[in-house]
């Protein structure tokens, strides 16, 4: 916590990563709030969005920050729309199901590490 | 003819009659007087809850916005203006039309004058899906508050209570 909004957001490091490895990660980091907005997600790709980006976060998750999956989501129309779900043994399972479907479709599997600097 | 005995018995019921009207005639008034010093009452603490709620009310807006290095995506801070903690504070990204989610968020407790932490938020959503930001939280007496945020106005709005547009 800070009293001023003078920072810097930053992107120290983009990393290809596997489905399958932020599935692992997904499972195994144990949350208090696990699969946050997990149902959110499920709600848009009902409603024909898919999965273009899906990217692990070392930080901003949805529960109190912390680490958190961003899957960015587009629509026939090109229309996106982003969600941040926090990582969960429900979000593995369902990355896992999807792996090779995204793969195939050419979605983007990032790891990206952000920093927070005082300006 | 209406004897000396009967006349004294008519009498003395209207004398009883009489005494019974006046008792019940101070019973009224004193009822009257007792409703209005319940009333007086009833607004002394109603003031106080007010005065009280006030001297411990969170009020929460929303920071200018802070650009990434990611493309449409910009992080917003919450402050807390108000003269009190900020207490289970929620943070929804929805649809303004449908109140539709997003992204839902929870932000730690936030105390008067305290700003949170960072969250993301993809800038094409207030564009093409009139998102707006809602937070709601509670002040230390377990009264709800929310704030509405409007992006691309730049205004807030602000209310007790749920919020009733929030579709969860």
């Amino acid at each position: 916590m800070q009293s001023v909004s003078q920072r810097q957001i930053v992107v120290e490091r983009i990393e290809p990563i596997t489905p399958h490895e932020i599935a692992d990660f997904a499972e195994q980091i144990g949350l208090s709030n696990p699969d946050m907005n997990f149902d959110i997600l499920l709600k848009w790709l009902d409603k024909g969005f898919r999965a273009v980006k899906i990217a692990l976060w070392n930080r901003f998750g949805p529960a109190y920050g912390g680490t958190s999956i961003f899957f960015l989501l587009q629509n026939p129309e090109g229309k996106e729309i982003a969600t941040i779900v926090s990582p969960g043994k429900k979000v593995a399972h369902f990355i896992r199901q999807h792996a090779e479907e995204w793969e195939r479709n050419g979605v983007v599997f990032e790891k990206v590490q952000w920093s927070v600097r005082q300006g | 003819m209406m004897t000396a005995f009967e006349l004294a018995l008519v009498i003395l019921n209207l004398c009883v009659a009489a005494i019974y009207a006046a008792i019940l005639w101070v019973m009224l008034k004193q009822r009257s007087i007792m409703d209005k010093q319940l009333e007086a009452m009833q607004s002394q603490i109603c003031e106080a809850k007010r005065n009280r709620m006030a001297a411990h009310r969170p009020i929460l807006r929303f920071e200018p916005p802070i650009a990434s290095g990611l493309p449409n995506l910009e992080f917003y801070q919450v402050h807390n203006i108000g003269a009190g903690a900020a207490l289970d504070v929620l943070l929804f990204v929805h649809e303004r039309s449908t109140g539709e989610m997003f992204v839902v968020g929870k932000i730690e407790p936030l105390s008067s004058r305290e700003t949170s932490n960072e969250f993301p938020v993809l800038r094409p959503l207030f564009h093409f899906h009139e998102a707006t930001l809602t937070l709601t939280y509670f002040d230390i007496w377990s009264n709800r508050f929310w704030t509405l945020y409007d992006p691309l106005e730049q205004t807030h709005s602000f209310g007790e209570g749920e919020p009733p547009y929030l579709k969860r």
